[in-house]
């Protein structure tokens, strides 16, 4: 059956809202799991190629963000694994770029929700330290730490997931939560 | 101990108050040029494509169907004259081929005499070099990238 011109760009228009729907659940998922937004933003847009080429089956799907939020995990996993050494001791400093757009979104939350300016200070210097700390974390601790505590995987998953001892898993976590808790207390 | 369950809460509590960080505005623009790009112009089928294309490519598909048409009588006539030249032209090559490759064969079997015990020793070699190398890499893997961890 052949396509008019005019279902060509409806169909657009629909994978542009589809887009513009589901972007900042990807690229939340891509941010932390790799600890920079140019990575992010590169693995969330090879995630959008994949769901355009499956649109049909998934565009009207409930099951939508729960595959896009599966294939980011596996996408961002294999540029970790492709493009630096898993386990590799530091992270990349996040550049300043970077850091100026996450301190504007968490503004930006702070004014949305309505909170007092002093209460709003604290978050806002909360948050940042956290994600901070988080982004710092080395990949060996920022990853399974990423993976309970934002995509729900239970230890023995993200040891399956990543092919790690399950010992190994609850350990770099541990360290992962003490790490961020020192940054947390260190204010 | 490598759980504590009230630090495991701590942490869960302070992710949950972090606000989900926002997609920058290049991505959109990005995808959608990547999208396009993926899509070629013919994606969408001749009767969508532009009347200019659409009266070209007929007039192409004109022309090659009238040149095919002209041309066949001559292109058969010298297909079928190549082919009878060929026929002729193997079967009294083909007497000199299998005298040929029988004597590489007789000279192959004489070298493969001669240089048999060295060649099974270097593949003996190759494969005992081959196996220290993975047990090699394996031990690597397993104490550098299979180990707990340290701070």
């Amino acid at each position: 059956m052949e396509h008019s011109t005019t279902d060509v760009q409806s169909s657009s228009d629909r994978f542009e809202a589809f887009v513009l729907e589901y972007q900042d659940l990807v690229f939340a998922t891509a941010v932390r799991l790799l600890g920079g937004r140019t990575e992010a933003e590169d693995v969330a847009q090879v995630v959008f190629l994949k769901a355009f080429q499956r649109f049909d089956q998934i565009r009207d799907s409930p099951a939508a963000p729960g595959w896009l939020k599966t294939v980011t995990r596996n996408a961002c996993l294999n540029h970790l694994t492709r493009y630096r050494s898993r386990w590799r001791l530091f992270s990349d400093l996040t550049s300043r770029r970077g850091a100026d757009e996450r301190d504007m979104d968490i503004e930006n939350v702070a004014v949305e929700s309505g909170i007092s300016p002093l209460t709003r200070l604290e978050r806002t210097e909360t948050n940042q330290r956290l994600e901070q700390a988080l982004h710092n974390l080395p990949d060996h601790q920022r990853v399974p730490l990423v993976l309970f505590h934002f995509e729900q995987l239970s230890y023995l998953d993200i040891a399956k997931t990543l092919g790690v001892a399950l010992a190994k898993v609850k350990t770099d976590i541990h360290r992962g939560r003490i790490a961020l808790k020192v940054a947390l207390d260190g204010m | 101990m490598n759980v504590d369950p009230d630090l495991e809460r701590l942490i869960d509590r302070e992710f949950k108050a972090l606000p989900g960080p926002r997609a920058p505005r290049t991505l959109l623009p990005r995808v959608m040029t990547a999208v396009r790009a993926t899509r070629p112009a013919t994606h969408a089928g001749w009767f969508s494509w532009p009347l200019v294309w659409q009266i070209s490519s007929l007039a192409a598909m004109l022309l090659i169907v009238l040149g095919a048409a002209n041309f066949w009588p001559v292109a058969a006539d010298t297909v079928v004259a190549l082919v009878s030249n060929l026929a002729a032209d193997t079967s009294s090559r083909l007497g000199s081929v299998i005298r040929e490759t029988e004597a590489v064969l007789s000279a192959a079997d004489t070298i493969w005499r001669v240089a048999q015990p060295v060649v099974v020793g270097m593949l003996v070699l190759l494969a005992t070099m081959g196996a220290a190398c993975a047990m090699l890499g394996a031990a690597l893997r397993s104490v550098v990238l299979g180990g707990t961890s340290r701070l």
